[in-house]
């Protein structure tokens, strides 16, 4: 089993004004998960594109199986049985399983009329879920699959190929829920029995110990460590190692004692998915709402900010009724949603930084007849750029161009921008690394002094770290509403799995 | 070295690059028609330019939105044989008939605008859909005959050929236009909400902006801009011709998409250097009496180059992806 399949040595790579990666040694056998840990911007996934042939290596050598190759191109990767399942696979969803398996190689040319045969396709998709017991139905058309189905699918078309050796995952559970991620685990397991070496690149310290054999930190482009995943590993050794120095403290202090009631929010209901959801915001105070992904709070933020409309229950705020009928009026009421799904809802990727910053509050830069005011706008964009600590060139510069981290800032910026007196978070911290992680939480505090905050999300950490007051969604009901003080991690998990709350 | 890279951009390479081009394209005119480069026809190119660019003008604002819009030439030719019909049969004057052609442009484009902002019907169908009744209304009037009474007596003439200090004020409606238009989009906040809503109208929504009144906006402006330019082709005609709008459609896509291909996305002066252009080539073609249909062929042609280039790198797949989630998603 320990017969290394690949070895890389000596990788750079430098792209122009970066030393994207310098002297990387990285090495891999056959059966093992090599967890690749860094930040984002550690040179991670430029590894990864050099290894699938995306990229050109400058200097360095790869062997696999011993010998020597070069990869100048993907085709290249995938004949050398290298492949990638990317964080969210593209399929077509009126396609069944089986048929996106094996797109692309439906008809067999030495047939005179290139027909799909799908009897073959089928037999030999049975034939794969047979080797690889992954529960998942590839009859069913995958439009109607879960993500973790999805995921299955794109493993399998991946394994369809039957030279594959070297299983990269890129971040394969930054979409799944928890118990997906378990079901992930299982299969990883699975493909490890028959010798499948897998490269497992995660944002998520603690998936390392369930998962990886191994681990790699890369810092700066360079390799800083590969060690084995022993049981007594420090967890915040390693996340020294990813940060290069030692790790402030990722959570702010708890608020000592909250303000006003700013916000009150009486027996809100949404049909079908939440409903009697009373609470109260204050001054000073962060509510952190934590559910599993279809809990329902993420409708909740949505109602909150007037996307959707509620069908019962009254919003108060400073005890005067209010209708939100849209995101506008929401604005107009002080009340501002950092969304979570930041690339559809948050951001315009091929407009600048000042301009996402400033679009919530044009009115701020523009005179008469709504001319914008550049300098104005160029100098509270720069104010935004400089308190956040956004990483950009200017304040003129694609938000495309910018980490998921500094993309996120860029969105929470908008809503700095607003000067609301209402901020609610949703999933604040998605695809964005451990440094960035802790400054925005340090922001979320920061912001919460003279602001009532609302920070819903789906990693426990998160919600249980950042929280004055925590409430448990369960299926669209309040099932937890107490201090922070009086609850811990594992009766906040038991109680979003479950829905049980013990006593 | 790092200013070197700064100053050469992209946008700096492709402006370059298309200077490049337009000064060959004026070469060979040049080295083939002796007349080409004079004085006077220079002028003449100008007031045709002031054609092709205020259509494109128009689409500049749909493309800006994320759209398609493949009516405003049909509307523009039911607007130009109201305005026809108002002099010519009802034989009011020109100015209010000018208007009552407008209104036609402004109605389509609310149309139109209502169909695919609030209702969500694809662009693309749509538009061709409500344009092609908009055309065959514009048969009505006259049973598809020219209406050509009163032309010469009522004075839409000076529509087109009248002058302002010898400028001709074909000229004077181009720059006006412009100016006002690069304004908007540039200049105000209203331009701002155009490309939120062009670039992502989740985001745009989730932003405050009035999603559907920018698209409502942007085919307004299409149908009313493209009626004001045929309404002035007319003018120049001495007669209302139902036809007369269709040669509109494709130059405007050209020269929208040259400006897309240079400036990586719809902008003011993008379509002005696109139109600038298109007419240089219509005008030297025109000149060399090459038959009608080369000038189609390489207006075509162009289009499709300029979309290849724009492709490369602009609005990459992702763009795509995201707007069709959107249309999923957005009320």
């Amino acid at each position: 089993m320990n017969e290394t399949v690949l070895q890389m040595r000596g990788i750079s790579k430098k792209f122009p004004g970066v030393i994207a990666l310098e002297d990387v040694d990285f090495s891999l056998q056959a059966g093992e998960v090599h967890a690749l840990l860094g930040i984002n911007g550690a040179g991670k996934s430029t590894l990864i594109k050099i290894l699938s042939g995306v990229y050109q290596l400058d200097s360095g050598e790869i062997y696999l199986g011993g010998v020597s190759v070069e990869i100048n191109n993907p085709q290249k990767a995938k004949e050398l049985g290298i492949s990638t399942v990317y964080q969210d696979p593209q399929m077509i969803p009126s396609f069944t399983g089986y048929e996106n398996i094996y797109l692309g190689s439906e008809s067999d040319s030495r047939s005179v009329f290139r027909l799909v045969r799908r009897r073959e396709m089928r037999k030999k998709a049975n034939k794969l879920i047979e080797k690889y017991p992954f529960d998942v139905d590839l009859n069913q058309k995958v439009g109607k699959l879960s993500t973790i189905e999805k995921e299955s699918i794109a493993i399998l078309r991946v394994m369809a190929r039957e030279n594959t050796k070297i299983l990269v995952l890129d971040e394969p559970t930054s979409i799944l829920s928890r118990k997906e991620i378990d079901i992930l685990f299982k299969q990883i397991e699975i493909l490890k029995q028959y010798g499948i070496a897998i490269i497992y690149i995660t944002h998520r310290l603690e998936e390392i110990f369930q998962v990886a054999d191994r681990y790699t930190v890369l810092r700066d482009g360079k390799n800083v460590g590969t060690d084995n995943v022993v049981k007594e590993i420090d967890k915040n050794q390693v996340a020294e190692k990813m940060l290069g120095e030692k790790l402030s403290k990722v959570y702010p202090d708890k608020s000592a004692d909250p303000g006003e009631v700013l916000c009150q929010i009486d027996k809100l209901g949404l049909n079908g998915k939440f409903n009697n959801i009373n609470l109260t915001l204050r001054k000073g105070e962060i509510v952190g709402i934590y559910g599993l992904v279809g809990s329902g709070f993420d409708e909740l933020c949505k109602t909150l900010f007037g996307v959707l409309r509620p069908d019962e229950g009254k919003f108060f705020i400073n005890d005067e009724e209010i209708i939100l009928r849209t995101p506008i009026d929401a604005l107009e009421n002080g009340i501002f949603l950092v969304p979570g799904d930041r690339r559809i809802e948050g951001q315009i990727l091929n407009e600048s930084v000042s301009f996402n910053v400033t679009l919530a509050n044009l009115e701020n830069v523009s005179s008469v007849f709504g001319l914008i005011r550049d300098a104005k706008e160029n100098r509270d964009a720069k104010g935004i750029i400089e308190r956040l600590n956004v990483k950009t060139n200017s304040a003129k510069t694609l938000v495309s161009k910018l980490s998921g981290g500094n993309q996120q800032k860029v969105v929470i910026g908008k809503g700095i921008y607003t000067n609301s007196d209402i901020y609610i978070f949703e999933e604040p911290t998605v695809g964005v690394d451990v440094g960035a992680k802790s400054s925005i939480y340090h922001l979320i505090r920061e912001l919460s002094v003279d602001k009532a905050v609302v920070v819903a999300s789906s990693d426990l950490e998160e919600v249980y770290g950042i929280s004055d007051r925590v409430l448990v969604m369960y299926k669209g009901r309040v099932i937890i509403d107490k201090p922070v003080q009086q609850t811990n991690l594992e009766e906040m998990l038991i109680s979003g799995l479950t829905g049980v709350v013990n006593g | 070295m790092a200013k070197f890279n700064k100053i050469f951009t992209r946008e700096v390479i492709s402006l370059v690059l298309f200077f490049f081009i337009l000064g060959i394209v004026l070469a060979v005119f040049s080295i083939l028609s002796p007349r080409f480069m004079t004085v006077d026809n220079m002028l003449r190119a100008l007031k045709h330019l002031s054609l092709t660019s205020l259509a494109a003008l128009g689409l500049t604002f749909v493309i800006a939105v994320g759209h398609a819009d493949m009516s405003f030439h049909f509307v523009s030719c039911f607007s130009a044989m109201t305005m026809s019909y108002f002099i010519g049969i009802l034989e009011w004057s020109p100015v209010p008939s000018i208007l009552m052609g407008l209104l036609g442009g402004l109605v389509f484009g609310l149309i139109n605008g209502f169909a695919v902002g609030k209702f969500k019907l694809p662009d693309m169908v749509a538009t061709i859909g409500i344009g092609t009744f908009a055309w065959g209304l514009a048969y009505l009037y006259n049973k598809g005959n020219y209406i050509y009474q009163n032309f010469l007596t009522s004075g839409i003439i000076n529509f087109s050929d009248g002058n302002w200090q010898g400028i001709p004020y074909p000229v004077i409606y181009l720059f006006v236009l412009y100016f006002f238009a690069y304004i908007i989009l540039h200049r105000t906040k209203y331009g701002r909400g155009f490309y939120a809503v062009g670039g992502n109208r989740i985001a745009a929504k989730f932003s405050g902006i009035k999603v559907q009144h920018y698209i409502i906006a942007a085919f307004v402006l299409s149908n009313v801009l493209a009626s004001f330019t045929n309404m002035v082709l007319t003018a120049a005609q001495g007669n209302g011709n139902v036809k007369g709008g269709l040669i509109l459609l494709m130059p405007a896509y050209s020269a929208v998409f040259v400006g897309v291909s240079v400036f990586k996305k719809p902008t003011i002066i993008g379509t002005f250097i696109g139109a600038f252009l298109i007419s240089i080539m219509q005008n030297g073609f025109t000149l060399l009496s090459a038959p009608f249909y080369i000038m189609d062929l390489v207006v075509g042609l162009t289009l499709v180059l300029s979309i290849i280039i724009s492709r490369l790198e602009v609005r990459k797949n992702l763009n795509k992806t995201v707007i069709a989630i959107q249309d999923g998603i957005t009320d």
